[in-house]
């Protein structure tokens, strides 16, 4: 098997795995959702935060497990650019060098919005 | 949110997932307009909340695309960092400084825009027929809910293979395709959307990538704009969370049925029909953007 062959094997299967992975978090929330009759007082745009995602998982928050889907999704092209990246690291240092740039943009996302998270949590 | 608007919610998005898989464009034009008219809902959380849902439909539409092995790997990483650039000046720094107006007006122009597509479309038949030849079936755009990337041994439209470089395959003008593609990343950030009524156009007229090659490619590179845009929104909180799951699903769930109906529908005749929607759509947003 070549190395882009394998590249876009891995890519799929990470595609695959993060689509399965928000379906069932987001599933799991919407049920919660509903079954802790919470449907009018889960406030419409705040997020959990990454600190507290966990503990919130564990308590079964509805939120917490919406937050994880979106993540899920969120992370989903990120990792199909990384497995971009171990195959043209191989095949074309140019085009290594723009998709090692697009996992930084990718970053750089997370961290513009984080930051943001950050300053209005404190 | 009460239980009935989740619902409507839901079945709302699934006529959006219907009538943009039948049209061939993704979900986010017809997305952010309508999560608008949700008094609760600020532009800042419909951005973001069509960019999560553009995600999953993406996912969900690469997994079968990947199938047709079209798309051009290092043509789609090069083109997309121009437009992670842009989807991340777009939702940084951008969308928070530009008015509102501004924005609802700039979005009509993009549906308008891909309205005007929709309506000067070539039919792939009479192109076909006037033509006669091979040469001239691949230049039209197929139909509306046409399979954006089918057979990729079709001899009519063959793709480079792996060991033929993409710029010795193509005309590709790589400095011009970037900054349409930096301008479809700002659409992205500052919209929405997941810019690909702008990113295939670019690929098609720009770079002179065949078109379901760069339908394929457009498939992967909304996805990672989208990324982009989505993980500012999200570390901002503007994310409509509860809202996040009805649409992502129901979207899907759409676009999936609106696949498996376009074949049978005379999509060609219905051409005038799309039209329509999308210059109501254009119409909306122009209101907004004045009002």
């Amino acid at each position: 098997m070549g190395s882009s062959e394998l590249a876009r094997r891995l890519g799929t299967r990470f595609v695959t795995v993060g689509l399965a992975l928000a379906t069932l978090c987001l599933g799991v929330g919407m049920i919660l959702i509903f079954a802790r009759g919470e449907v009018a007082s889960v406030e419409v745009v705040q997020v959990v935060r990454p600190s507290a995602l966990l503990a919130q998982l564990a308590a079964g928050a509805p939120r917490a497990w919406l937050t994880l889907g979106v993540l899920a999704l969120i992370a989903t092209p990120s990792l199909r650019v990384t497995a971009l990246l171990g195959w043209c690291h191989f095949e074309n240092k140019r085009v290594a060098l723009a998709a090692g740039a697009l996992v930084l943009c990718l970053l750089l996302g997370a961290l513009g919005g984080a930051t943001y998270l950050a300053e209005t949590a404190a | 949110m009460s239980t009935p608007e989740l619902l409507l919610a839901f079945l709302a998005c699934l006529g959006v997932g219907v009538v943009s898989a039948i049209m061939g464009l993704g979900g986010g034009l017809f997305l952010v307009p309508l999560l608008t008219l949700v008094p609760s809902i600020t532009l800042d959380a419909a951005r973001g909340t069509s960019l999560i849902c553009t995600l999953a439909t993406s996912a969900a539409g690469s997994l079968a695309l990947d199938r047709s092995r079209l798309a051009e790997f290092d043509l789609v990483l090069t083109l997309e960092l121009a437009a992670g650039l842009g989807a991340l000046a777009g939702a940084w720094l951008l969308a928070p400084l530009l008015p509102k107006p501004l924005v609802y007006g700039a979005f009509a122009l993009v549906v308008a825009f891909a309205g005007y597509r929709m309506a000067t479309r070539k039919d792939p038949a009479k192109a076909a027929s006037s033509g006669g030849s091979a040469e001239a079936a691949p230049e039209a755009e197929p139909s509306p809910g046409e399979p954006a990337a089918p057979d990729a041994s079709d001899p009519a439209e063959p793709a480079p293979t792996e060991t033929e470089p993409v710029a010795e395959a193509y005309p590709i003008r790589l400095g011009w395709g970037a900054l349409g593609f930096a301008v479809s990343g700002i659409a992205s950030g500052v919209l929405g959307i997941g810019g690909a009524p702008i990113k295939v156009p670019v690929q098609t007229e720009v770079c002179r990538v065949p078109l379901r090659v760069a339908l394929a490619n457009s498939n992967l590179m909304v996805g990672m704009t989208a990324g982009v845009g989505a993980a500012v929104y999200f570390g901002k909180g503007k994310i409509a969370l509860t809202l996040v799951a009805p649409c992502a699903l129901g979207i899907a769930i759409g676009a999936y049925l609106g696949g498996r109906i376009a074949p049978k529908l005379p999509v060609n005749r219905l051409r005038g029909a799309f039209t329509l929607i999308l210059t109501i759509v254009a119409g909306r947003m122009l209101w907004a953007a004045l009002s």
